[in-house]
């Protein structure tokens, strides 16, 4: 009897050493990041904050040390913005493929005083070891703006038309009331807008603007919408007051909930700019990333 | 004597209660001012009667231990509008530019109301709405954060002597009720009705009105 107790619990004994063993093995780290389209607009000379959110399949991992990171940059083919880190936070767990994932938000700031567009844009972190980690997030852009100086035209009135697209929410047009406050007429030569994915693809002149957000586009327009039409070059006059649906195209289908624009414009043979650096349109509070959009990066072991 | 001053005395601590009144809530969630069922029409918890809540709690059986819930219904699709965000109007007869970048949204996600004993801890044992939309083969990104900013960058609105401007917030969630009861040795220690709200879609929009 005695025999047999030795036996099972050297069997137990065994198997919790070998249970140990394989939960010590080091794990391949893995990282991943939801491709973004990443914007700053801003009129002040101060530093920007750029918040980057990244899943690594393991905790303490170097990949969040802190102390060990050396240089940050975004990167194109052709730019380099050197950016610094300030921060990370972890936030909490998730499940991609049944694999545990934990959340962590990375914060950077910004000193670069010039407008710069990335369409395809990396970001790399150097540790000091030697190791590094680049990772494609989407885009980048970073418009600096001039701040308005004039109140000779405004926008009273602004709100979006958000619809769903290929699963995706989407600003698919933007309703202005704009306002002359001058006495003679203004003529609106050009409307951009501060984000490297998104341009104006139609205008529409409305009656009113008792529209609500999450109409279908297509009833408001005369062709049907599709995501990637042509940019359209918008002129307008404005006598008193003009009501605008800006139909807006893109050339990566990004989820762009905030967005700014600028309108260049044209008051007794002056030229000026108007600018609203960055409406929030809205907010998905419910969002679902496919796990066919992610790319998944190893680097290496702890 | 003194046994009667005792009595009344210890008389006034048993049955003394401060007056209760809620804040008036025309949907019964402080966040917002009107909730609109896309749908079908039911009635939202505030406008229910107590005898049609009692009626619904009458119906679920008493039990050993536990809490029991009945579920009326689950996310079913609403539309609401929000309260205002912020607002500022111009009586003057001059215009003055107002930045509004430091203003800040504060919402809850999940907005709750309960009418009864019960708590939302015992309600709150179904999924979370937001499991029920993450599917495998994709990621919630479920933003957590009761408290934000609306914009990072400033942004100067021009108010107009007589106008005044609103930022207002109309959205999309998803609506869930049900009643509840608390049962220990089959005795009932609380019950109530209860009702969340989620918020699955914000839209922002700034208006101008006469003040």
């Amino acid at each position: 009897m005695l025999k047999k107790i030795i036996f099972v619990l050297i069997c137990l004994v065994a198997m919790f050493v070998i249970y140990l063993a394989i939960e010590k093995q080091p794990k391949q780290i893995k990282i991943t990041t939801v491709q973004e389209s990443y914007n700053i607009n801003y009129i002040e000379s101060e530093n920007q904050e750029l918040k980057i959110p990244i899943l690594i399949n393991q905790r303490n991992a170097y990949i969040t040390e802190f102390k060990e990171i050396n240089n940050c940059y975004i990167s194109d083919n052709d730019n380099i913005i050197n950016i610094k880190i300030e921060e990370i936070e972890y936030v909490e767990k998730k499940l991609i493929n049944k694999e545990e994932y934990f959340l962590y938000n990375f914060y950077f700031t910004i000193d670069y005083k010039d407008n710069i567009e990335m369409p395809k844009a990396y970001l790399t972190i150097e540790y000091t070891d030697e190791r590094k980690i680049k990772l494609d997030i989407g885009s980048f852009s970073l418009y600096v703006i001039k701040d308005s100086i004039y109140n000779d035209l405004g926008i009273c009135n602004l709100k979006g038309i958000i619809n769903e697209i290929d699963g995706k929410k989407t600003l698919v047009g933007i309703i202005a009331e704009i306002e002359n406050h001058g006495v003679d007429l203004i003529n609106i030569e050009k409307i951009e807008l501060l984000n490297v994915n998104t341009y104006i693809s139609g205008i529409k002149i409305l009656n009113n603007i008792s529209i609500d957000s999450n109409m279908d586009i297509n009833n408001l327009i005369d062709t049907p919408y599709k995501i990637n039409s042509d940019k359209t070059d918008v002129e307008l006059e404005i006598d008193k007051t003009k009501y605008i649906l800006l139909v807006v195209g893109y050339h990566q289908h990004y989820e762009i909930p905030k967005l700014g624009f600028t309108f260049d414009y044209n008051y007794r043979g002056l030229k000026r700019t108007f600018t609203f650096p960055s409406f929030t349109f809205f907010e998905n509070h419910q969002r679902e990333i496919p796990i066919s959009d992610l790319t998944f990066y190893t680097y290496g072991y702890n | 004597m003194k046994s009667i001053i005792l009595y009344l005395l210890l008389s006034l601590f048993i049955i003394g209660k401060d007056a209760e009144l809620e804040t008036y809530s025309k949907t019964g969630h402080d966040q917002f001012s009107e909730i609109v069922f896309v749908d079908d029409e039911r009635d939202l918890l505030v406008d229910m009667t107590q005898t049609q809540i009692d009626k619904q709690l009458d119906r679920i059986k008493a039990k050993f231990i536990g809490v029991t819930t009945k579920y009326s219904y689950t996310y079913k699709d609403i539309e609401y509008i929000s309260t205002v965000v912020f607002s500022r109007s111009n009586k003057t007869s001059e215009k003055f530019v107002f930045d509004y970048s430091l203003q800040t949204v504060e919402y809850q996600e999940r907005s709750l109301n309960v009418k009864g004993s019960v708590s939302y801890k015992n309600v709150s044992k179904k999924k979370e709405v937001e499991n029920q939309f993450a599917a495998d083969a994709s990621i919630s990104y479920t933003t957590t954060e009761s408290f934000r900013e609306t914009e990072s960058s400033s942004m100067k609105v021009t108010v107009y002597p007589d106008k005044k401007i609103t930022l207002r917030v109309v959205g999309e969630g998803k609506i869930s009720m049900g009643y509840s009861k608390t049962h220990f040795l089959w005795i009932c220690f609380k019950k109530g009705a209860w009702e969340t709200v989620d918020v699955v879609t914000s839209y922002f929009e700034l208006v101008e009105e006469d003040a």
